[in-house]
């Protein structure tokens, strides 16, 4: 009877061991479809983030705020509301 | 036959399969264990490429200057496709490209073909959807990428070029290729039965590339480069170059070529006779030895001064005979600035141009960068010497006199130049650079002072007035060279016309250089001058520089 429940026991490991690995085997490959998607997705980000940075190019605005009037201004005609103190410390 | 041999022979033949299998398991793992095992290597492993993106560059406040985005290659293999007509139908829809045109390929390759290369992710993800969606089979996916520069390609000179295969071709991706970019990994995977591939912690690894922060500032250079570009063409001119420095810290702001070409960068590469804004070296060297002085006066030899047989003549004839020290630069006088060279002589002068940094490299890590040309001043002849005080028989880079009318913004110390800021690599760590390094105290700071006035005169009473900019002290100093033709010979009407200054002569923020390689139409410093003003205009705007003088409200 002993011996019964040794192999049972036995059998009963190696079948939980199994299960065990395939869940690892499945788990790893759902991992790896994941990581393929992260991936992918960064891509897709990256290329958007391009596709706007082609639109915020200095170039672009450029001519557009020039179609509206809009040009870049005297530096005299600035208004610092906040002047660092270095700014007037001298450097020498 | 008694019942205890029936019982031992069927126990024998029960034991026979084992016996056998046994010996087959024997057999298969001792005499085929090699061919066994590749067999199952193949089955159940595969090798994949890691590949990892290019690093970036970026400038001084991480504004991205060159990427490599993730893109795809597209292929057919013909024997795997299940569903041809359909499989050609998603491509052409998704791809944008003519069914018939890929019919035509299918019927002209055997078996494996390209259909499109630089997919974008968009494209691929709405092929994948549809592939899977009409469960097509034989289309093939190579990941690759492409290089980009978002901030529309500017710097493209001083940043370089890569080729297909990640590597760079010139400037900083071929000076920082090693940094940038790391070899494809083959790594071993455990494939999946119905495609891709099994996760395993052993394919974890942190990419071993680094992002190049320039000290560029990429809005600076994109008002550089279309500010030189626009005059260039308005004059004509064969090439022309701008460089924007920090004094007190030797960071290039921006360094921008016409005609912008890969990893060609004038700044850093054009050699030239500087004129007449090497007198400002020149008379910095005289003042700081006690050659000269501010109540100097020099004789304009009625525009004729003599020096072993060779006369040497100022552009025109003064109005005034005798001239003093500020009055010989505001007129830009080259008997005057020969004079004072002269009288300092050679080997002062020498050791001087050696501490302002002429004649060897800068450093300022750029691939291909010259270091002039500065002959032992033992070589020279006594009009070598006059020649050499008002910028002839000296051959300078941009970033050489930028970098030493930057010391004299600074107060007489020659700072190191940098063009590249930081390299951050993927695990977080740093190098950093750009750290101001002090390379030697050139002219002391009474000399510097005396030097600050006389290039302020130049631009408030002299040819530098297109440089002034209201609001803002300016100091600098125009050049025009005649271009060298060889043989001893200067060509009368081909001209370098430029102007190096800095804004505001108190505390300046920025030292800027204008070079104009045989301008038609403009042929002397002026239009430098005037140029400089353009470009100093949005670098104080875009950095928020206050006024310094009064005339700002009128």
């Amino acid at each position: 009877m002993k011996t019964i429940y040794i192999i049972l026991l036995a059998g009963l490991f190696l079948l939980l061991l199994s299960i065990e690995r395939v869940q690892k085997e499945k788990t790893g490959y759902r991992a790896a479809s994941v990581m393929e998607d992260i991936s992918f997705k960064q891509a897709r980000n990256q290329y958007l983030r391009y596709q706007i940075g082609i639109y915020k190019s200095p170039d672009k605005i450029t001519a557009a705020a020039k179609e509206a009037g809009m040009f870049v201004t005297e530096p005299r005609n600035l208004i610092i509301l906040k002047v660092k103190e270095n700014d007037f410390k001298d450097k020498n | 036959m008694t019942l205890k041999t029936r019982i031992k022979i069927c126990g024998l033949l029960c034991f026979l399969p084992a016996i056998a299998l046994c010996v087959r398991l024997f057999y298969l793992q001792t005499f085929r264990h090699g061919e066994l095992t590749v067999k199952a290597e193949k089955r159940i492993y595969t090798q994949t490429q890691k590949d990892t993106l290019r690093g970036r560059i970026l400038d001084n406040k991480g504004v991205v200057l060159a990427e490599s985005l993730r893109t795809y290659a597209i292929a057919v293999t013909k024997k795997n496709v299940n569903k041809k007509d359909a499989l050609l139908s998603a491509i052409a829809d998704t791809l944008d490209l003519k069914k018939q045109d890929l019919q035509k390929i299918w019927a002209d390759k055997k078996n494996f073909f390209y259909v499109k290369k630089n997919v974008t992710p968009m494209e691929y993800e709405e092929l994948e959807k549809r592939t899977s969606k009409e469960q097509l089979t034989g289309l093939e996916v190579e990941p690759e990428y492409t290089r980009i520069y978002p901030f529309d390609g500017i710097a493209q000179d001083i940043i370089g070029a890569t080729n297909s295969k990640n590597k760079g071709l010139s400037g900083i991706e071929l000076m920082y290729n090693k940094e940038l970019s790391e070899e494809t990994k083959s790594q071993r995977v455990k494939r999946a039965r119905k495609g891709g591939i099994i996760y395993d912690k052993s394919q974890d690894f942190v990419p071993e590339i680094a992002d190049i922060y320039l000290t560029i500032d990429a809005l600076g250079q994109y008002y550089a480069e279309s500010t030189i570009k626009e005059y260039a063409e308005k004059y004509k001119v064969n090439s022309a170059f701008v460089i924007v420095q920090e004094p007190y810290t030797g960071n290039i702001l921006a360094a921008a070529s016409y005609p912008s070409k890969d990893g060609l960068s004038l700044p850093f590469q054009f050699t030239y006779e500087p004129g007449s804004t090497f007198k400002t070296i020149s008379v910095a060297a005289a003042l700081d030895s006690g050659n000269t002085d501010m109540n100097s006066t020099y004789d304009m030899e009625n525009n004729k001064w003599t020096l072993t047989g060779i006369t040497i003549k100022d552009h025109e004839k003064q109005k005034k005979n005798i001239l003093n020290l500020s009055e010989v630069m505001e007129v830009s006088s080259n008997i005057g600035a020969g004079k004072i060279a002269y009288a300092m002589g050679a080997k002062t002068l020498y050791s001087y141009l050696k501490k302002f940094g002429f004649g060897i490299k800068s450093n300022v890590d750029f691939l291909g960068e010259s270091g002039g040309i500065l002959r032992e001043y033992t070589r020279w002849q006594p009009i070598d010497t006059a020649k050499a005080g008002y910028g002839y028989t000296v051959s300078v880079t941009g970033v050489q006199l930028i970098t030493a009318y930057s010391a004299i913004a600074n107060g007489g110390t020659l700072m190191q130049a940098h063009l590249v800021d930081k390299i951050k690599f993927a695990n977080g760590e740093e190098k950093s650079f750009a750290q101001p390094i002090k390379v030697r105290r050139v002219v002391s700071a009474v000399t510097d002072g005396k030097l600050k006035t006389l290039l302020r005169n130049v631009v408030t009473k002299g040819t530098g007035k297109p440089a002034q900019i209201l609001g803002y002290s300016v100091a600098g100093k125009t050049g025009t060279t005649e271009k060298y033709a060889g043989g001893g010979k200067y060509v009368s009407s081909s001209h370098i016309a430029s102007f190096c200054g800095f804004v505001p002569s108190v505390n300046p923020r920025f030292t800027i250089l204008v070079v104009l390689d045989q301008p038609e139409k403009a042929l002397f410093g002026t239009s430098s001058a005037h140029i400089f003003a353009e470009i100093a205009k949005k670098f104080l705007t875009l950095y928020g520089v206050p006024p310094d003088q009064e005339d700002y409200a009128s």
